[in-house]
């Protein structure tokens, strides 16, 4: 039999675990301290309250009336809810001036008993405790501390309630939570974390197990917001077992030529090339192309400010003034170090649900790269094809490599995210600079598999054909160019 | 016979028969006989029949008692079957055992 969850609301988290938490059963949510466990439980209770599943917070980290302020500023609007009695409260914080001693045994029928209470008399369904930490403090033995982590557990199972306990833990890695016993009686262990990586600070979540549930598995990045937490990558909606193939003009002829027909809709393209390739002239092209075709299309650049983006463009003859005020085309220039990737993800996001693009830019991808640490450039990446493929949108995101290493094979996160990659380069050993590029994938088309040469001039970009004669006969002895 | 005003209010919250509840009550009992009658207030409340009485002290364990007065609170966790945190608070308010009541007195009539 399959077990029945409780969506969350929380953005991402639903699909992390495949529908949400366990129904009647117990979730653990451990973390260190400033991770957003709080942010979690609070808006699960918000949305448990607004979906007829009264949730009963329990405060005792923080005062109930200091969990509702922080909910209300997260746009939750918990005290209404709290008013209209869809949300109750129970305070268990202890006042800092009275310490607490012990002199003997003793259980935890004090919390049980009001928890019955609340089920009985305010028909309670959803039992959110923050924190286990908190509230098993001062700390008893651990076989104790374990019977009384048990029993409370158990009496929500046998309540019929759904339960969400918080607990604190020292470290990121390692013992799961301070006191080290929650996880052996729920059902579903989330860990939250928030690391120092590569001098920036990195938000991630992960599905440490879920008893009879399928779930995503490691840790997916999440960063908390204004309207609180949202994860990444959402989802990958359910495609269609075949697409009929849609194809949109490059804007250069040549290279419509090159790709059979164009580029591909709902598509990432990667365009790789070292410095001064003309990707940048390509990804503009593509850009402005989409944008006189009356498509709305995002234009991130990371590289250089605005002004100077738009006007080396208007300086080789492609004006984007004109499809900028026309409201089809939007240039947002940023420099990576300055938002973390997490906020870049959610920036993506609420640009596409917004202002609804088919076509995003993304100049250069490297820049973001650089930025940040292997790992959390490998989650955004995927969490930038996530969200394309959610909304079907199509893409075209550029990477600076060395001179030489266009055509190499690039990381596996990269490659296989993309549908199409093109890489551009240069010879600088004859008397012109000459400019070549390839088509190295482009799933499912039936594209040209020779070097284009690759013009740049007055008007933007002009693709032709290159011979084998000519390529070989161009081809200096000892030059790296595309191999 | 002169009426004592009390010096310290205790709850003792328990958990209706819980053995650690009734434990604590025994205790507390015994250990409350070694003082001047009425000079310690007690209040016992069961959680398991009134469940919503531990609200005011915030109760989440039983047996908790609760010194409420004078203020600052003060909680005792447990069934007290250690009898020292609760002698210590009252000696701290200069509430003394009585003297027939005295420790070798105490000692004498346990045997």
């Amino acid at each position: 039999m399959s077990i029945q969850k409780l969506t969350t609301g929380i953005p991402g988290f639903d699909i992390l675990t495949h529908g949400g938490i366990p129904e009647g059963r117990s979730t653990l949510v451990a973390g260190r301290s400033g991770t957003g466990k709080t942010i979690f439980a609070l808006q699960l209770t918000a949305h448990l309250a607004r979906h007829g599943i009264t949730p009963l917070l329990v405060g005792v980290e923080e005062s109930g009336d200091d969990l509702l302020v922080t909910g209300d500023g997260l746009g939750l609007d918990l005290t209404t809810l709290r008013d209209e009695g869809r949300l109750h409260i129970a305070d268990l914080t202890r006042p800092m001036e009275g310490p607490t001693v012990v002199s003997g045994d003793y259980d935890i029928y004090g919390l049980i008993h009001r928890l019955e209470a609340a089920v009985k008399e305010r028909h309670v369904k959803a039992i959110v405790i923050d924190s286990a930490t908190a509230l098993f403090s001062p700390r008893p033995p651990v076989d104790q501390l374990r019977n009384h982590f048990f029993q409370l557990v158990y009496t929500l199972r046998r309540l019929g309630v759904t339960g969400v306990i918080l607990a604190e833990s020292q470290a990121d890695y390692g013992q799961l939570t301070t006191l080290g016993v929650e996880d052996y009686v729920c059902d579903l262990v989330v860990i939250m974390r928030n690391t120092i990586d590569a001098d920036r600070r990195r938000r991630s979540i992960e599905v440490n197990k879920y008893r009879r549930s399928a779930h995503f598995k490691g840790e997916y990045p999440c960063t908390v917001t204004t309207r609180g937490l949202v994860i990444f990558p959402q989802n990958p909606k359910e495609r269609p077992d075949f697409v009929a193939i849609e194809r949109f003009s490059s804007g250069i002829p040549g290279l419509d030529e090159m790709t059979a027909g164009g580029w591909l809709r709902n598509s990432i393209i990667i365009v790789r090339g070292p410095t001064g390739s003309g990707k940048t002239m390509l990804a503009g092209l593509y850009a402005r192309a989409g944008a006189m075709r009356g498509e709305r299309v995002v234009y991130y650049g990371f590289e250089e400010p605005r002004p100077i983006l738009v006007r080396n463009f208007e300086l080789i003859g492609m004006p984007m003034m004109p499809v900028i005020n026309s409201g089809n085309l939007r240039v947002i220039c940023r420099y990576p170090e300055s938002t973390s990737l997490e906020d870049l993800l959610v920036n993506l996001r609420m640009g596409i649900e917004e202002y609804s693009p088919s076509l995003i830019v993304m100049d250069s991808i490297s820049s973001i790269e650089h930025a940040s640490s292997e790992k959390s450039f490998r989650q955004f990446i995927i969490g930038v094809a996530a969200l394309l493929r959610e909304h079907g949108r199509s893409a075209l995101l550029t990477q600076t490599v060395m001179p030489g290493e266009a055509a190499r094979h690039t990381a596996p996160y990269l490659s296989t995210i993309a549908d199409a990659i093109l890489s551009m380069d240069y010879t600088a050993n004859g008397y012109e600079l000459d400019r070549q590029m390839r088509v190295i994938k482009m799933r499912g088309s039936n594209h040209a598999t020779r070097p284009y040469r690759l013009i740049i001039e007055p008007g933007g970009l002009k693709v032709h054909e290159l011979s084998e004669q000519e390529y070989l006969s161009q081809r200096p002895p000892g030059s790296v160019a595309a191999q | 016979m002169t009426r004592v005003s009390p010096q310290v209010e205790l709850v003792l919250y328990i958990s209706g028969a819980s053995p650690a509840s009734a434990r604590a009550l025994a205790n507390l009992r015994r250990i409350l006989r070694r003082y001047r009658r009425g000079i310690v207030a007690l209040d016992v409340r069961d959680l398991k029949a009134d469940p919503r009485s531990g609200e005011r002290d915030q109760i989440t364990f039983t047996p908790t008692l609760c010194k409420r007065a004078p203020e600052p609170p003060m909680w005792i966790l447990g069934d007290l079957s250690r009898p020292e945190p609760l002698v210590e608070l009252l000696e701290f308010y200069g509430v003394e055992p009585t003297h027939e009541h005295s420790e070798a007195h105490d000692r004498h009539s346990r045997l």
